[in-house]
């Protein structure tokens, strides 16, 4: 519940809207006027005049008596209509993104011919059918609100039913009424509050617009809109009986939205780490880092070096610690492995790198990092942009999520070469070209104008390490590049790696949670647990006798053919295998 | 000659109409499959994405529907044992690839575990309360998780989980779908010494569907190789690893061996 209230704005929205409620719950023990008697002889009163703190209007009604009575009217039809049509709507939603197949044919090219119409038009018409009152203005809005929540809810309904564990349901012979309301609604139910609350400003407009026009509230009944309707006819003399109705409804409407802001990001899980805004550029370094080594006048100097990393996710006292001491050091042609499972710290390490670790939540509390020379952890958010993808590469697990799905991939590979070179476009042209046959793609033409999706893993993955490869870097990281392909395309791609590595002179980061992987690859060897290093050396050495506990684990659970996990290899295989 | 539990035969299904823009392209996920699963068996099923193996096993626990070809489960057509799922479901059960996305989010573990077996058996909540103590012991898991909520799990702790569903009702055939694919290696290798335990326990016929040849061959006496929706290979694992019949077997298995011992692809 804190949490709700962290952000000022939704804060904001609570304090106007609960305010505006509370004196409209309030009104009949507040010593206010009678809303409807009229007193001509105090026609047009200015605010502030005695006995009527607001003036009076046309007739010379207490305008504040009238604003708070009318608030309640206009709040109670707008929240009735609401629930009305999130009920309705939900569950329209539900049924046709449950059963799908001809129900929801039906339900929702009904909900179409709703749509088809405009939607004040539609509202117009109900009311002239069923004749101008607050209860048909009531029924007028709520269906014309229906769509939106039958939309809204269907959509949400497709995607859940498919989850796995409403699948789960089923092969539980449970009945398909049960999936429905006990599985499927609990988890569509955020999305319906969250309609509610933003319908419900919309809801409060409606009303007070079908009442101006005459056709909700009837005199002398006041309600917002009815009110604006009177000040319009006296607004450039006496603006005051206008605008009071019209502040009141916009404080209601902003209250209403802040708060729906709120609850959306409340009941968000993905924003439960507390990020509120947009990542920077780069991230946040909160220590004062030492000096990264100036570079030695070696021969092979480092192309990359890291010094007592530490990296920190989260605000508030309790930080989580990602990161915790980790250091090492890459040069021209060397490969690194980094291994560890999920959690270890290895990806969070990689993008430390380049500066890639959202920030918020995520900032470098320590350490040094120096790529080609460059001390990334003081350079400035332009020096950094202008290192990724020329000095330093990454290629990620997922080649689907690296590549826009909707560009073909040559124009990607372009738009990295237009950013780091001076090249032409026909040079560039040539050039991704001769990338892609690098990589080995069999018709680099075609391919070049290909969209991702009509490319297979493997070739995906090619197109982003030729892209990686687009500039020349020094330094190329590879998060878990082969764990989302099949063995078969993974054998390939590690090839490919190899080799450019030994053709280019590349220093190789390579991150992933399969020693044997690694092993295939690497001259070195890291092995992070829980953010610290555990063990590092020769990987030769380091995999034929491991001195850490943990490395050892690592090796022997991993299973293999005819052994399975080490373990067991005394023991004889379970009778019951057939063999 | 023991009895069989899964009988098919011509077994067709295709994705149809990917897409506009892709010409109307239709998916052929399986093509004419056709084996039988003998009762106690361990059977392994593998190959690469887009084989048709996770189609397969998603029919025959009835999640869809073949366009061709004939099942039957104990001598009886599929269809005519879906149209009384408690009764197919309490002998039948299906493990997920990941385990989280296998259990409501919004409901604690206990009241999980207690809705499937009410619906699946006809045992009064004292005894229904027993089965469940017993299934968690049986899995290694703590009685302390009752109370929470999925998402709070550990990966290898939702997977346990998801083992100890499908058992509750004491099923005589369990289908996993890649149950230890989003695991880390060292959970990877406790879940998978737990399955054998458990069928050594529990005694269940097992359908096994991985991509990874050595996990199969840690489970599984037998074994079927799928590639583009055909059987490429069936027979014993041992066999068939020692000698691959067909190239495609061969080529998994040396991508997975080169992989595995890190030859033929580093430099030095």
């Amino acid at each position: 519940m804190k949490a709700f209230f962290r952000n000022p704005l939704t804060v904001i929205g609570c304090l106007l809207f609960g305010g505006l409620v509370g004196l409209a719950l309030a009104a009949p023990w507040l010593p206010l006027a009678d809303p409807n008697a009229a007193d001509l002889r105090n026609r047009l009163a200015p605010p502030g005049s005695e006995n009527h703190l607001l003036g009076t209007d046309t007739l010379g009604r207490d305008i504040l008596s009238r604003l708070v009575w009318g608030t309640r009217v206009s709040l109670a039809v707008a929240a009735a209509a609401t629930l009305v049509a999130a009920v309705i709507g939900s569950l329209i939603g539900l049924l046709a993104g449950f059963f799908r197949r001809w129900i929801d044919t039906l339900l929702m090219r009904g909900v179409d011919m709703v749509l088809a119409f405009p939607y004040l038009i539609l509202a117009l018409a109900i009311v002239a059918v069923l004749g101008p009152g607050l209860l048909n203005a009531l029924i007028a809005i709520a269906i014309v609100n229906i769509p939106f929540f039958a939309r809204t809810v269907r959509g949400t309904t497709v995607s859940i039913a498919r989850m796995p564990f409403v699948e789960a349901a089923r092969l539980g012979a449970q009945p398909r009424r049960r999936i429905l309301f006990a599985e499927v609604l609990p988890n569509v139910l955020p999305v319906i509050i969250i309609a509610m609350s933003t319908t419900l400003g919309w809801m409060i407009l409606e009303t007070a617009g079908l009442s101006f026009l005459g056709l909700g509230a009837q005199p002398p009944q006041a309600d917002l809109g009815s009110m604006l309707a009177d000040g319009r006819r006296v607004m450039l003399v006496h603006p005051h009986v206008g605008l009071l109705p019209g502040v009141a409804i916009l404080i209601l409407v902003i209250g209403i939205n802040l708060i729906g802001d709120g609850l959306r990001d409340w009941l968000d899980p993905r924003l439960e780490g507390g990020a509120q805004s947009a990542p920077g550029a780069a991230t946040a370094v909160t220590a004062k880092t030492a000096a990264a080594g100036e570079p030695e006048p070696e021969e092979a100097a480092p192309v990359l070096e890291v010094k007592d990393l530490r990296v920190e996710f989260g605000e508030g006292r309790k930080p989580v610690v990602a990161v915790d001491g980790v250091g090492f050091s890459l040069r021209p042609g060397e490969c690194l492995g980094l291994v560890g499972e999920s959690g270890s710290g290895k990806s969070v390490t990689a993008m430390s790198l380049a500066r890639l670790v959202a920030s918020p939540p995520g900032r470098i509390t320590r350490g040094a990092i120096s790529i080609d020379g460059v001390d990334t952890l003081r350079a400035s958010n332009e020096a950094i942009r202008r290192l990724r993808g020329a000095a330093i590469a990454y290629v990620f697990q997922n080649p689907f999520d690296s590549l826009h799905p909707l560009i073909p991939v040559g124009r990607q590979i372009d738009h990295t070469l237009a950013t780091h070179t001076t090249l032409n476009s026909g040079e560039r042209h040539k050039r991704i070209l001769d990338l892609l046959d690098r990589v080995a793609l069999p018709d680099p033409k075609a391919t070049a104008r290909a969209l991702p999706h009509q490319l297979s893993g493997g070739q995906c993955q090619r197109v982003a390490i030729a892209m990686a490869l687009a500039n020349n870097p020094k330094i190329l990281v590879a998060d878990e590049p082969t764990t989302a392909l099949d063995v078969t395309v993974q054998k390939r791609v590690l090839d490919l790696l190899a080799r450019i590595r030994e053709e280019h002179g590349l220093a190789l980061l390579f991150i992933s949670h399969d020693l044997g992987v690694v092993r295939a690859v690497a001259d070195r060897i890291m092995v992070l647990r829980w953010g610290r290093v555990m063990e590092e050396g020769d990987a030769t050495k380091l995999i034929r006798s491991p001195k850490n506990p943990y490395t050892r684990k690592l090796l022997e659970s991993s299973p293999r053919l005819g052994k399975g996990p080490k373990q067991d290899l005394g023991l004889s295989r379970p009778e019951i295998d057939p063999v | 000659m023991s009895d069989l539990v899964f009988q098919v035969k011509g077994l067709h299904k295709t994705f149809g109409r990917k897409g506009l823009l892709r010409r109307g392209r239709v998916v052929q996920a399986l093509h004419g499959v056709g084996f039988e699963v003998a009762e106690g068996a361990a059977l392994g099923v593998v190959g690469e994405s887009g084989s048709g193996k996770s189609t397969l096993a998603r029919i025959l626990v009835g999640l869809e529907k073949p366009d061709r070809g004939t099942i039957t489960f104990k001598g009886r057509p599929l269809g005519d044992c879906l149209r009384e799922p408690t009764a197919f479901y309490r002998q039948v059960q299906f493990v997920f690839q990941n385990p989280y996305a296998a259990f409501n989010p919004r409901k604690r573990v206990g009241a999980i575990l207690d809705t499937h077996l009410r619906h699946l058996t006809d045992l009064k909540a004292p005894a229904r309360r027993d089965r469940i103590r017993e299934i968690m012991t049986a899995t290694q898991l703590d009685d302390g998780l009752l109370r929470r909520y999925p998402h709070s799990l550990s990966g290898g702790q939702a997977q346990r989980l998801s083992l100890a569903r499908a058992l509750l009702s004491r099923p005589a055939v369990v289908v996993m779908d890649e149950p230890v694919s989003a695991l880390d290696v060292s959970v990877q290798a406790r879940i998978l010494r737990l399955l054998r335990d458990l069928r050594e326990s529990f005694s269940f016929t097992l359908v096994f569907i991985s991509h990874d040849l050595a996990v199969v061959d840690y489970l599984c006496g037998e074994t079927i190789v799928m590639r583009e929706g055909e059987i490429q290979e069936r027979g014993p694992t041992a066999a068939l690893l020692s000698q691959p019949a067909t190239s495609y077997t061969l080529e998994l298995l040396e991508a997975c061996r080169s992989v595995e011992a890190g030859t033929g692809l580093s430099l030095r």
